[in-house]
């Protein structure tokens, strides 16, 4: 039930802006950084059951569990802090490549919206 | 990660490539990787404003960005304190306060309100806007407000 690798990196990391490596990296010294890869320990419902404290101590400390019930994986067991979301790196890299291309600007429009209804503006000038 | 209050022109320009904002909304956030708030208003006012830009290959990319996002738990993350019933009263209680000096309207009071109940309750840690009245009305209650502005002065039609 081994569910821990441990290696050593030399800087930059191998995943730049993936963002999800970043809170397992802990510097050894100014080149390497210690990485711990992470592998999904499978566990029953019935032992979650029997052990729900002893497991959650084992979350805390940075272990991940897959809960399966009936022999299928119903859920994951990760710790609070572990980034489950992808980056913002990830949502806008289509962003990202139509903004690479050489266009001219558009007005803002909700800019636009709000000086065209804003009478008391207006008014005030 | 950072917890930002972003008003609707701040994050149009984020998600939209070629927004004339964009590339100094998309600098601050490579710079300081943070989370927004998102709530009812701010939702309905950038949803709406991405689905009337989807007419051309732009629009489509911005509107699947911000789907992507929403997606998550995080990067655009939900604030269930910020209801409407609530917002629309601590907005009102805002104009009363300030709309004598400050010609926002009254969209901007809901944003500034939320931003300032948010910063109360919890923190966090700045307003975005590209809208220079509403930056002013947003320093006016105590908010740590960051104004984009570009070279290149907006065209109304």
């Amino acid at each position: 039930m081994a569910s821990w690798t441990i290696g050593w990196i030399n800087k930059p990391g191998p995943c730049g802006g993936c963002g999800n490596w970043k809170s397992r990296l802990i510097t050894v010294d100014g080149d390497t950084e210690l990485v711990s890869i992470r592998r999904v320990t499978s566990i029953t419902s019935k032992e979650l059951h029997e052990q729900t404290g002893a497991f959650l101590d084992r979350v805390k400390q940075g272990q991940r569990f897959r809960v399966l019930r009936g022999g299928e994986a119903d859920a994951l067991l990760v710790p609070a802090t572990d980034q489950i979301d992808p980056p913002w790196d990830e949502i806008m890299a289509e962003v990202r490549k139509a903004r690479a291309q050489a266009k001219p600007p558009r007005p803002n429009p909700i800019l636009a919206e709000r000086r065209k209804r804003n009478y008391a503006a207006r008014v005030r000038r | 990660m950072p917890l930002v209050y972003a008003d609707s022109s701040v994050l149009f320009a984020w998600f939209h490539p070629h927004d004339e904002f964009s590339p100094v909304v998309d600098l601050a956030v490579q710079k300081g990787a943070p989370d927004f708030v998102y709530w009812p208003y701010l939702r309905l006012e950038v949803r709406h404003n991405l689905r009337m830009s989807r007419v051309d290959s732009d629009g489509e990319v911005a509107w699947r960005a911000l789907r992507a996002a929403e997606r998550t738990a995080s990067r655009l993350r939900w604030q269930s304190e910020l209801t409407a019933d609530r917002i629309l009263e601590a907005a009102e209680e805002l104009s009363a306060d300030k709309a004598r000096n400050f010609g926002c309207g009254s969209g901007d009071y809901l944003h500034v309100a939320a931003a300032r109940r948010l910063h109360l309750l919890n923190g966090i840690d700045g307003f975005w806007t590209c809208d220079l009245i509403q930056a002013g009305l947003a320093k006016a209650v105590g908010l740590k407000t960051r104004l984009f502005e570009t070279k290149r002065p907006a065209s109304i039609d």
